[in-house]
């Protein structure tokens, strides 16, 4: 199929058709009411075969993602801000179990006050759910990462959820030129869902969600590890996709002079201004994988830096950017350690251009925390 | 020392169906119902009152004193007193 | 299967074991026991966080169907996921969610209601202590009128103690259109194990209300459960009927009731009540005696 035109919305909506969700609860939201009215469509028209069922509310559509894929279903779901808050307690419970589900976050920032447009508060706040996080840049990174994240997901050494974020509006309703991969090569690269780890299934009883008084700690302990094996597995995948599918992705990407001094740290959709805006002896170094958090490639790739600002689409009232301090603590035992400073913009949805970032690579040869607006 | 990842070992899931029976719950009773066979017309009402499951029907009420928690609901539904109280000291 | 008419119509295979961490004479394992009993092996059971959560503590299960405890509040939407899960996979199974009043008169209710809406095959059976047991008897929206609860205990400045009347549930159920809905009671447990089968067969959501009076919680010797399933039923209290498609059948009829002193004297969580409050709970329970048999058409 030629490269089509299609919304971020659409994207993600291609990839859970690609990937053959078994079952898809679902709950509207602004930005991603789009992306469950295009499966439900494709459904209506024959197009795509699935068990779609709207619930009443997005705690119930975890609460569903959890009781099929329990039961040996492979599910897809998609939501955006408040509900994605609302349905945390069972994000949780979908790790603790080890269900691996996929779904897509359509970023927005939350109330209070109120406000339709991208930030990534809502996504950053699920960091401790023990699921897997993946942020694209572009409408193809998220149809891409999608198909690649069940691949990642379902993988034995791993049996973790994922959630896959794209902005609000910024991609979610903008059109971009996206290749849509041909079913039959995405069903060689993604075999069928076979549990043995957790099956509802009375043929072979077991209980699950169960209490673990005591030996609780060993079993996080588990999922701790099988969050870290994610970090070799996404790599294995990401590779296999490059060879079948002819594009590339890594958990840390860089653009611009691998030996610049001033270096942008983005996550999300600002990273194609920032990119944009990338000069002289400067850099881009954009962070797809969040969880697990890549220690060892970030502190890598920062190492030659002087001056680097990560810039954070979100914050933490008392604390300030959510990324920041990640990073910064990625680098606390580097030999050779870059100035950093946080710069905090775009919250709300609010622009950040390609002309934003130019003033932030200035401002960045002498570092010091600014709201960008 | 850092744990191994243990694969489907290590994830919480009980997959012994009834592995419970093990449990000798039997030592919470403090009085222990005794049958009295003569007496027992086989209604089949000790059967169905049993909520530990304890009681298993073999033509018949047999009692599993491992799982017996001496609630005394047998003793005290059976129409015809085909059931005895007994104090349980465990001895 | 036929119609279970008699004690001897009820399957005998057990499928919930002893040795789990309930109480003495517990009326909730003994509702979802006789549950299964009918049910059979291909059952999937759902539970809600309350008391019978810890049947299924680690290393220990004495469930010998598959079980999942989901969250508290959402039961009816995990149902919804299993069910679809195995309509993708082109397989028949039960689904049996059983869970306490908490989980199903309060925060699980929009979760419950959502999933009648949508028709899903189920089956829901509310083992109803009248409280949220499993933290201590804190009031629920089952608790009735007049119940001491640890939340609504009875004091100087509020002599009654729980002073908001039972929540109808059966009605709420009973509007969504195509739930088959029941009330139980353990004293009557052929009159159950028939409901749990037509719910089985029911092809939609059934909500069977089971009480279960609960001898640690309402205090009295775990012996006398059945006794006082038993009395709530024949003063009228707890009345056993169900509605199906608009039309409620009684299906346990009493000439008269038995003074509603028989059944609340039992228990300690209504020994502070004067004779003026037991009076009027006496008035509300003949009043709704006699709308249910005027909705029954008896």
């Amino acid at each position: 199929m030629n490269k089509t035109l299609l919304t971020g919305n659409e994207a993600g909506a291609w990839g859970g058709r690609l990937a053959r969700a078994d079952v898809i609860p679902a709950f509207p939201i602004t930005p991603q009411t789009e992306l469950i009215e295009a499966m439900a469509q494709w459904i209506a028209d024959g197009e795509m075969d699935t068990e779609y069922v709207q619930m009443e509310s997005e705690h119930s559509v975890m609460s569903a993602a959890i009781g099929a894929e329990a039961s040996g279903a492979r599910v897809f779901t998609a939501t955006s801000s408040q509900g994605l808050l609302l349905m945390e307690e069972m994000m949780y419970i979908a790790s603790g179990m080890r269900l691996p589900i996929v779904m897509v976050n359509v970023s927005r920032g939350l109330s209070s006050p109120i406000t339709l447009w991208a930030d990534q508060n809502d996504v950053l706040a699920q960091r401790d759910a023990g699921w897997l996080q993946y942020h694209c840049m572009n409408n193809q990174e998220v149809l891409d990462t999608v198909i690649q994240a069940y691949k990642i997901a379902e993988n034995k050494k791993v049996l973790l959820p994922v959630i896959i974020n794209m902005d609000g509006f910024v991609l979610s309703y903008t059109r971009e030129p996206t290749q849509v991969p041909e079913q039959k090569e995405v069903d060689r690269f993604l075999p069928k869902y076979e549990p043995t780890h957790a099956v509802l299934d009375p043929e072979k009883p077991e209980s699950m969600g169960i209490v673990v008084l005591g030996e609780y700690m060993r079993f996080r302990e588990q999922h701790h590890l099988a969050a870290e094996n994610a970090q070799k597995v996404t790599k294995d995948v990401e590779k296999e996709f490059a060879k079948r599918f002819g594009r590339k992705y890594s958990a840390v990407e860089w653009y611009g002079d691998r030996d610049a001094d001033n270096v942008l740290v983005t996550t999300n959709s600002m990273s194609t201004s920032a990119i944009a805006a990338v000069g002289k002896n400067q850099a881009v170094m954009r962070i797809r994988m969040l969880r697990p958090f890549p220690v060892k490639e970030i502190s890598k790739m920062l190492e030659g830096a002087r001056n680097v600002g990560v810039v954070d689409r979100d914050v933490a009232p008392g604390e300030g950017g959510i990324i920041y301090p990640e990073i910064r603590s990625a680098l606390f035992d580097s030999r050779k350690k870059p100035r950093i400073c946080s710069y905090i913009a775009g919250l709300g949805g609010r622009p950040v251009s390609k002309q934003h970032f130019e003033h932030m690579f200035k401002k960045v040869t002498k570092p010091k925390d600014e709201w960008i607006y | 020392m850092k744990a191994k990842y243990r694969g489907d070992a290590g994830v919480p899931v009980i997959r012994e169906p009834g592995n419970a029976a093990e449990v000798k719950k039997g030592t919470w009773r403090t009085y222990k119902p005794i049958f009295v066979k003569e007496k027992c017309t086989k209604c089949k009402l000790c059967f169905i009152y049993c909520p530990e499951a304890a009681i298993k029907w073999k033509n018949g009420p047999e009692w599993d004193y491992d799982l017996c928690t001496g609630c005394m609901i047998c003793y005290n539904e059976c129409p015809s007193k085909a059931i005895e109280k007994k104090r349980d000291l465990h001895e | 299967m036929t119609e279970i008419k008699t004690i001897k119509d009820i399957p005998e295979e057990d499928f919930l074991t002893g040795g789990h961490s309930a109480c003495k004479g517990c009326p909730g394992t003994l509702g979802l026991k006789l549950a299964l009993r009918v049910l059979g092996k291909n059952t999937i059971v759902v539970n809600a966080s309350g008391c019978l959560t810890l049947l299924a503590l680690y290393p220990h299960t004495p469930l010998r169907v598959p079980w999942i405890h989901n969250a508290i509040e959402n039961a009816g939407a995990t149902a919804t996921g299993i069910y679809r899960a195995y309509k993708r996979k082109k397989r028949d199974v039960n689904i049996l969610c059983y869970d306490g009043d908490g989980a199903t008169y309060d925060i699980g209710l929009q979760s419950l209601s959502g999933a009648c809406e949508r028709m899903d095959k189920f089956v829901y059976i509310c083992y109803n202590n009248e409280a949220y047991g499993n933290t201590g008897m804190q009031k629920s929206s089952a608790s009735p009128y007049g119940a001491k609860t640890s939340t609504t205990p009875p004091g100087k400045e509020n002599p009654i103690g729980k002073t908001s009347q039972r929540k109808d549930m059966e009605a709420i159920m009973a509007a969504h259109e195509g739930t088959y809905v029941a009330t139980a009671s353990l004293a009557f447990p052929v009159d159950y194990a028939r409901k749990v089968q037509k719910a089985k067969e029911h092809d939609g959501p059934s909500f069977i209300d089971l009480q279960a009076p609960c001898p640690t919680g309402w205090a009295f010797d775990p012996s006398k459960t059945i006794e006082v399933a038993r009395a709530a039923v024949m003063t009228g209290v707890w009345p056993l009927f169900e509605i199906e498609n608009g039309k409620t059948t009684l299906n346990v009829k009493l000439g008269k009731l038995k003074p509603v002193e028989e059944y609340l004297n039992m228990q300690t969580r209504f020994k502070h009540l004067s004779k003026k409050e037991t009076e009027n709970i006496q008035e509300s329970v003949n009043k709704k005696w006699e709308k249910l048999l005027k909705d029954s058409g008896e």
